[in-house]
């Protein structure tokens, strides 16, 4: 990029470092990998939902597994839970259990609004605020993919996600081109993505156990998670040493090798199979899913593109630091 | 280059800021009962923004279980799991207990609210103990050399049906 003066400023002066984080940031980009990104979230909560759908009222009612007033003793004032909603309701007459129904069939609409791009940051205003209300309410029972879905509604409420394969693309007539906030929407989902591999990795060379295996052996090994006998992994502990490393070796890589374009697809992809790996070994396919989904939106588009059509990897998506 | 686009680059500059001081657990806890920090912490909550993901790190955590031991007036005991047939229910489940025994001040409460939904089933149910227990499981070489795991008792309570539902009036 020039810089608007119209002289060239030194290759490492404030100007220049400046003008290529701009670039960096908000060169046009085509918003395709954003819709994915929304259709595929959507998508995703809704089969998740259906999943959960008959123990709703376990889950989050005011009788379930956790008493409403007992889940939100750690829940800051501040935030919405069910139970609290349904006590400003109360002169309404609402029932507990029709009132977590009512806010669920909400949740379920306003993800099959933001599916189809109806509304679109309007739909995802809501599925977020609702999704947000239910995982307070059911504080306890969340776990890492509830809070990885909780980040991609944000997202959904302000990037133009709804740009393109919507109906509000259709409504307005016109063809998706490419913006500066959909380059800036890639990016931030890149580099979130980049903090929680290098975070999760440096957090895992500070335990022996992911040094010397007995991190994998454990997980494998608890009878939540355990899908199959992996009892002789004791006999070869070189192997869930091996698995140990190479975990740790992907989420720290992760930031620095998914942005040059040789090292992108190996990286992606071994990311790729770290999490079809956490599903087949523990189970945890809901997890595994939606970091995949995460992944192919923020770093994976330009493959799936080329993988569809044949063509070459599409230059526009190309980086260089 | 608009100027709106640079304060959205801006804009995001910051909140990816807040996301790397959530996940490296450096976001500084609201004091008292108001004040700035009390607004960045809503922020990171609100936008999951303050999240850290420690998953299986640095250590992995043991899995806990829950017996609820049911006795009726005639003095007959039954013994339910808190589980269901639900794969995903169970990791949820299991999150749940984790939680509730890292945390001391919640211990009580989360048992009274799981004895409850035993005493709820059934108007019979006199006494529900809470047994929760956490898998100690052996290391490689302790397994090779004839360790197994086993079910270690962490809490144990003991509620009657009398304090049947301390729910909400």
């Amino acid at each position: 990029m020039q810089p608007d003066s119209g002289e060239r400023p030194e290759p490492l002066s404030p100007q220049a470092l400046l003008a290529s984080a701009l670039r960096f940031l908000l060169e046009p980009a085509r918003p395709e990998p954003l819709a994915l990104f929304r259709i595929g979230i959507a998508s995703f909560e809704l089969v998740l939902s259906a999943v959960l759908w008959p123990y709703l009222l376990q889950l989050y009612g005011q009788l379930g597994f956790v008493q409403w007033p007992v889940g939100e003793l750690i829940i800051f004032p501040w935030l919405p839970t069910t139970g609290r909603l349904a006590e400003a309701l109360e002169p309404l007459g609402i029932a507990p259990a029709a009132w977590v129904y009512g806010l669920y069939g909400a949740y379920l609409a306003s993800l099959v609004g933001l599916l189809a791009g109806w509304k679109t940051r309007f739909m995802a205003a809501v599925a977020w605020l609702i999704h947000m209300t239910l995982m307070n309410g059911g504080f306890f029972s969340t776990y890492g993919v509830d809070l990885i879905v909780h980040i991609c509604l944000f997202y959904c409420i302000w990037m133009p996600v709804g740009d393109c394969l919507s109906l509000d693309r259709r409504a307005r007539g016109t063809l998706a081109t490419p913006s500066p906030m959909a380059r800036l929407s890639i990016r931030t989902l890149q580099i979130h993505l980049c903090i929680i591999y290098l975070t999760a990795g440096v957090s895992k060379t500070g335990g022996v156990e992911w040094w010397n295996g007995e991190a994998v052996w454990l997980s494998v090994m608890q009878p939540q998670f355990a899908r199959m006998d992996f009892t002789w992994l004791a006999s070869t502990p070189w192997v869930p040493m091996a698995a140990g490393w190479s975990v740790m070796l992907v989420e720290l890589g992760y930031a620095f090798f998914m942005w040059p374009r040789r090292t992108r697809g190996v990286w992606l992809g071994a990311t790729v199979a770290l999490h079809l790996g956490i599903g087949l070994f523990l189970g945890l396919w809901f997890f595994a899913a939606v970091m995949i989904l995460f992944n192919v939106c923020a770093f994976g588009y330009p493959w799936l593109v080329s993988w569809g059509t044949g063509a070459a990897f599409p230059p526009e998506h190309a980086i260089s630091l | 280059m608009k100027k709106s686009e640079k304060l959205a680059a801006l804009a995001v500059a910051l909140h990816l800021s807040v996301v790397l001081l959530g996940a490296l657990e450096r976001l500084p806890l609201p004091r008292g009962k108001t004040g700035p920090l009390h607004l960045l912490a809503a922020y990171g909550e609100y936008t999951g923004a303050s999240s850290d993901y420690s998953f299986f790190s640095p250590a992995v955590g043991s899995q806990v279980r829950v017996r609820l031991l049911r006795t009726d007036a005639s003095g007959a005991r039954q013994e339910i799991h808190l589980r269901t047939p639900n794969r995903e229910v169970n990791f949820r489940i299991g999150s749940m207990l984790l939680s509730a025994m890292k945390i001391s001040e919640i211990r009580t409460p989360m048992a009274r609210s799981w004895a409850a939904l035993v005493l709820r089933s059934s108007s019979e149910a006199t006494k529900v103990d809470v047994v929760a227990e956490f898998y100690s499981l052996p290391s490689m070489a302790e397994h090779r050399s004839g360790r197994r795991g086993i079910w270690k008792e962490i809490y144990r309570g003991e509620f009657e049906a009398v304090a049947k539902t301390p729910v909400r009036p």
